[in-house]
């Protein structure tokens, strides 16, 4: 099914200029899936499904994958779909379980990656991303928009993934692009 | 005539880089690092512009940003502050509100009608005839005013930045340099701001001269450049002061949000002017800025200059003034006794003739050039009373002197600049003692240091800034070493090292200021001085530690105000008059140069009952120019405390609000975030060539042109098609929530109006909700996948809300339910028209034959090989299937199935072809068709309300609203088939009898049904069938309709049901 999909970034992604595309990057090929319920936490354990602690907290799985609670009962998986994870996923939704409940999940993520993207989010969010620890989500609004952030790496390494709605996608890259052409 | 004086130490201009530029069309020459006022000055140029309302000849009083009268126009840009204005090459300035140039004003003549011009005149003037005021009011904002926008600029689309710091510090002269190296070494996180080009203060200006001075300068810029946890940004301003220590930092390209754990004001004060004859005419300067000028920028004030002095600030002026080849007339001191210091002694020796108990009693003006020519000295007959204003009437005329000079120069006094402490909650009382406000009480979080708080002396302005600079530190949450088991206020914040941080000279000045290696900062003793730095132990500032121990570096208890004691300098000696205005009968004694206010206009306002300084400044406007008053508003205080008989003390002053300092509307625009959503298929619409409209927050195609036809033409031609063949539309806006759990249908029975308990699972239903007031606010149309799972629609501008809405209800009634809005997962099309079900069904996984999938079905299954959820709904009255997929798949969908369409000339139809097909069913858009008031009855919503259900939101009211009588019933109106005359639009007005009995809701002018028809409210008297209406049109003319039953088309709904 995966060769049907569309990137609502594929044309912006192809025009960006060298500097936009070291600092902004459109991960295309992860996939994500939700689950959200009462019943989330159990049902993970039940599965042996990667299951942060707290939440807010993310775990990171595979080399470029991630597992987010995004609320007390949420857990949202992004990864590529050939993840031994994602076929696990997928069969411990097909059993019905009482408060366990597939969720779309469809947002597009950007990555930002170097020295300038701190200053990037600095001119377009509030909130100080540079300090907020890794392995979170923090859910806040950037260029207008809002957006899931989870904070990867240390040091030159770190990275913002940013997870925002299908339809505001073109709109956040545009922006990021602007900024950082401007810097 | 050349005024630059030879280099001077210290200078901020680079001679090796000139500059060309044109003022009024003159080519002119400066320097790099010069401002426009001082490139000006130096070429000679002494009228800079013309006054707000008299157009009076203008020069430069003050270096610091407040001169209103001083404004220019560059091209695009406007209101460009002489002072703050770096000088560019190739400028091409001209002085705003001047009709014709500022040396030959065409304008100048108003000062003539002055006596009709009273303060507050145009609140009393012009009001009959009536007709004569909308002139009269164009008239004045046309005379009397700054510069002019220019519409033709490219917006400004720079965007803002946030920064955040432990420890923002304002003011980067001597206190505010040592405050940010205090804390600095701390180990806070510093941002240090300037509004100059340099830092330094008053240690590069008014002890410039001292070479101790500018060593001591360097050296402190020196250690805080080596101290990396010290961001410096000059030529910035900080512009108010919100809410947790939030304060706007503006620079030539952007603001900067700066979130701050504590914030050190170091801002110095004001010079503040004299009040006496013609005190505006140019060459009447303050020493403030006249040391500025021969410091900064190497320019000469004045060639001869009297220097009007009432403190020993005006003898560091006139020694400065001397050393830079001015000769020094005289110095009027308005003290009795003169200047007691050794400077009074150093300025008798330089033969600089002292006067005391003296004043300038009026500038006189060149008759060519409108500069001073001369000032006219008088003697003070007693000495001035302390608030009495006494001084002012105290002047001997009997003993005048006249003495040429082009400069005069005044020192009297100065006020702390408190607008940003008092913003930020400081509260300042005013001193008799020491003529002038002082800090009386201050918040958590905010230090004062220096000048703001009465502390003139160099060292002791240093000391001061050590002290405040380490008390902020530890408000900020640094410890220190004496107090070990003090740790940061939030370690988690201070656990990434810093990426962006610069080191001053490293990186672009708006660069982000963000968090610091937390392991650095707590390996480090904070309180240590670090290896290599020769600064000694910052010494305790001298106020009373007795109440602290020793650990505690005067840093207050959490949560408690600290008291700000100020203190004296040294010697004591207050610097400043108490009442340094001098009236002058039959000239004008300028006391706003902003808004052209005088002696008289205050004196008359007064005399009208407006008594208090905040009656007095909407009267008059005195305070409300550009400067806000700071040259301006302690003189006016002063005038009507002697005019009350009132000490300053109880008169007061104005409330301090931001801005600080006018501020581009482009940068508090910033850039222009205004996020459109774009559907999955955006990419398919635009290379259609659709037409695409804001609906909302979204980009919809409005419709799809096709060669040789208008709009009208292709909207009609979309809907016959969707009416005879097939159509498909983009409907991703729609709302999409998905409501789970076991309580999911009592959640839906509770929130509709209709019954979704016993709905089957496989099958749709309409849905309305209300409010609590029984209004309609959103409907939608329910889908029951399982007992426990539901896909409900909303409208697209209205799910956000509804969503919310449903979660509040949800949370308060306690209902086992799990609430998620997809709306932006779901790419959604429509199939519609008599061949969808052909088109679709090869394509599916499901059944769709009309048996096994009737109207208001719903499954889930595939299509194109894609997970879809199939609805088969009628928004548009024709056999339709609503597919919805998830929205990464939803462009490969859409051009699967329009590829199979082509078989029976699939046509896409947009937002019009829609509206005109659902209106011409009657289906109602909420929040179109409906208002803030309608309740269900109005617009015909009886059957979609469950009778005899136990409760629902909203049933409560809709028994008050069935028991009033009727106000308005939705109908449908029609013209004639074939109508080709005017039409009204949405909300034109229907008429009868000479009164509003209605409007127009939604309206095609085309229709497939051969003839315009729109919905509308008209009065239950009109709502019956046949009944003639007026529809009022834009042009005030009338179009007679007639009220139709609704649907306009298959009053049987057959064609949805096929």
């Amino acid at each position: 099914m995966n060769d049907t999909r569309t990137s609502p970034l594929r044309a912006l992604v192809t025009a960006a200029p060298a500097p936009v595309r070291e600092l902004l990057s459109h991960p295309a090929e992860l996939v994500k899936r939700g689950v959200k319920g009462p019943g989330v936490a159990a049902w993970a354990q039940r599965h042996d499904l990667p299951l942060p602690a707290t939440r807010y907290a993310v775990l990171p799985v595979g080399a470029t994958g991630v597992v987010a609670r995004a609320g007390e009962g949420e857990l949202i998986l992004e990864c590529p779909p050939q993840d031994a994870l994602w076929q696990r996923w997928q069969a411990a939704l097909t059993e019905a379980t009482k408060g366990v409940y597939d969720i779309p999940q469809q947002s597009v993520t950007l990555e930002l990656r170097g020295p300038r993207a701190p200053q990037v989010l600095a001119r377009s969010c509030a909130v100080n991303l540079a300090a907020e620890p890794v392995d979170t989500v923090l859910y806040t609004r950037i260029a207008a928009v809002s957006c899931a952030v989870l904070p990867r790496g240390a040091g030159e390494s770190r990275t913002y993934r940013l997870w925002v709605d299908y339809s505001l996608a073109p709109h956040l890259w545009t922006t990021l692009a602007e900024i950082a052409e401007d810097l | 005539m050349s005024e630059r004086l030879p280099p001077q130490p210290g200078e901020w201009i680079d001679r090796s880089r000139p500059l060309e530029f044109r003022f009024e069309g003159q080519p002119l020459r400066g320097c790099a690092g010069d401002a426009v006022a001082s490139a000006l000055l130096a070429n000679g140029v002494r009228v800079l512009g013309r006054s707000f309302k008299y157009h009076r000849p203008r020069g430069l009083v003050s270096l610091a940003g407040h001169d209103a009268n001083a404004l220019f126009t560059d091209g695009a840009r406007t209101n460009l502050r002489a002072a703050g204005t770096p000088l560019e090459a190739g400028m091409e300035l001209r002085a705003v509100n001047t009709v014709g140039g500022v040396r030959r004003d065409r304008l100048q003549w108003l000062e003539r009608l002055a006596r009709f011009m009273p303060v507050g005149f145009y609140y009393k003037a012009f009001h009959r005839p009536r007709w004569l005021f909308p002139r009269f009011e164009r008239a004045t904002r046309r005379l009397a005013g700054l510069g002019r926008i220019n519409r033709a600029a490219a917006p400004a689309a720079g965007a803002g930045a946030y920064a955040w710091c432990d420890v923002l510090v304002v003011g980067g002269g001597p206190a505010g340099l040592e405050a940010a190296l205090a804390a600095g070494r701390a180990g806070a996180r510093v941002l240090l701001v300037e509004e100059q080009a340099r830092l330094g203060g008053s240690l590069g200006w008014q002890y410039g001269a001292c070479e101790a001075a500018r060593a001591a300068l360097e050296e402190l810029c020196r250690e805080l450049a080596a101290l990396e946890n010290v961001e410096i940004r000059c030529s910035t301003t900080a512009g108010g002061h919100y809410a947790d220590h939030w304060v706007p930092l503006f620079d030539a390209r952007r603001m900067t949000r700066v979130r701050a754990r504590a914030v050190v004001y170091a801002t110095g004060a004001i010079e503040q002017p004299a009040v006496f004859g013609n005190n505006d005419l140019p060459g009447v300067l303050l020493g403030s800025a006249c040391q500025q000028l021969v410091r900064w920028y190497a320019v000469r004030p004045g060639r001869r200059a009297v220097v009007l002095a009432a403190n020993r600030d005006a003898y560091r002026v006139a020694l400065d003034l001397q050393a830079a080849g001015s000769e020094v007339a005289l110095i009027a001191d308005l003290r009795p006794d003169g200047e007691p210091s050794p400077l009074g002694a150093e300025a008798q020796a330089a033969g600089i003739p002292v006067l005391a108990a003296s004043t300038v009693y009026e500038a006189q003006a060149d008759r060519r050039t409108g500069c001073v020519e001369s000032a006219l000295v008088a003697r003070l007959g007693v000495a001035p009373a302390a608030g009495s204003g006494a001084a002012g009437r105290a002047v001997d005329l009997d003993w005048r002197a006249r003495i040429a000079c082009d400069a005069i120069v005044l020192s009297v006094g100065w006020t702390p600049n408190a607008v940003l402490p008092s913003q930020a909650g400081v509260r300042f009382r005013y001193d008799e003692g020491r003529a002038q406000m002082l800090p009386a009480e201050v918040p958590d979080g905010v230090f004062l240091a220096g000048r703001v708080r009465g502390v003139y002396e160099q060292e002791a302005q240093r000391e001061d800034g050590r002290g405040a600079g380490l008390r902020a530190a530890r408000a900020a949450g640094l410890r220190d070493e004496q107090d070990p088991a003090q740790v940061p206020v939030d370690s988690s914040a201070r656990s990434q090292p810093d990426p962006t941080f610069r080191r001053p000279g490293h990186g672009s000045a708006d660069q982000a200021l963000v968090s610091e290696d937390s392991s650095a900062s707590h390996q480090s003793d904070p309180m240590v001085p670090q290896p290599g730095h020769a600064h000694p132990e910052p010494a305790p500032v001298p106020v009373d530690r007795s109440a602290h121990s020793g650990s505690d570096l005067m840093v207050p208890p959490p949560g408690h105000a600290h008291p700000e004691v100020p203190l004296v300098p040294a010697d004591g000696a207050p610097r400043s008059h108490p009442y340094p205005i001098f009236e002058h009968p039959g000239h004008k004694n300028f006391v706003d140069l902003d808004e052209d206010l005088h002696l008289a206009d205050l004196a008359n306002a007064h005399q009208e009952g407006f008594d208090s300084v905040e009656l007095l400044k909407r009267y008059s406007t005195v305070g409300m120019g550009p400067s806000q008053g700071k040259l301006a508003n302690l003189n006016a205080a002063r005038v009507v405390a002697q005019l009350n008989g009132h000490s300053l003390a109880q008169t007061g002053t104005t409330t301090a609000r931001p801005f600080y300092q006018p501020v581009p509307l482009g940068h508090l625009a910033g850039m222009r975030h205004h996020p459109m959503r774009r559907t999955p298929l955006h990419e398919w619409h635009q290379q259609a060539g659709a037409v695409l409209v804001h609906a909302g927050d979204w980009y919809r195609p409005e419709y799809y042109p096709r060669p040789g036809a208008d709009r009208g033409t292709c909207i009609v031609q979309e809907a016959r098609q969707v009416r005879e063949g097939l159509g498909m539309i983009d409907v991703s806006t729609l709302g999409k929530l998905l409501v789970n759990g076991p309580d999911a249908a009592e959640l839906l029975e509770r929130i509709y109006t209709g019954r979704f308990k016993k709905l089957a699972p496989g099958r749709c239903r309409y849905g309305v909700a209300l409010d609590e007031s029984g209004i309609v606010i959103e409907d939608g149309v329910i889908a029951r996948l399982a007992p426990d799972r539901f896909y409900v629609s909303a409208t697209s501008s209205g799910v956000s809300a509804f969503y919310r809405e449903m979660t509040r209800w949800a949370t308060i009634w306690g209902l086992d339910v799990t609430l998620s809005d997809a709306t932006g997962h779901y790419a959604a099309l429509n199939l519609a028209g008599p061949h969808s079900r052909e088109a679709l069904q090869p394509l599916a996984d499901l059944d769709l034959s009309a048996e096994a999938f009737p109207y208001l079905a719903v499954a889930e299954g595939t299509v194109c090989g894609v997970p879809a959820l199939v609805l088969r709904v009628g928004f548009v009255g024709e056999l339709g299937f609503e597919v919805h997929v998830p929205a990464w798949h939803g462009e490969h969908v859409w051009r699967t199935l329009f590829e199979a369409g082509a078989e029976w000339q699939v046509r896409p139809f947009g937002l019009e072809a829609q509206r005109l097909l659902r209106l011409e069913k009657g289906h109602l858009i909420v929040s179109q068709d409906t208002d803030a008031l309608t309740h269900p009855t109005e617009v015909g919503l009886d059957w979609a309300i469950g009778k005899g259900k136990r409760f629902f939101v909203g049933q409560r009211s809709l028994p008050l609203h069935a028991a009033r009588p009727a106000l308005r019933t939705l109908v449908g109106v029609r013209w004639p088939d074939g109508y080709q005359g005017p039409l009204p639009e949405e909300c034109n007005l229907i008429i009868h009898d000479g009164r509003i009995a209605g409007r127009i809701t939604s309206i095609a002018p085309v229709s497939t049904q051969g003839y315009p028809l729109a919905m509308a409210f008209v009065e239950p008297a009109l709502a019956a069938a046949g009944m003639r209406v007026e529809v009022r049109l834009d042009d005030g003319t009338t179009s007679t309709a007639e009220v139709a039953s609704l649907p306009f088309y298959d009053p049987a709904g057959e064609r949805q049901k096929l």
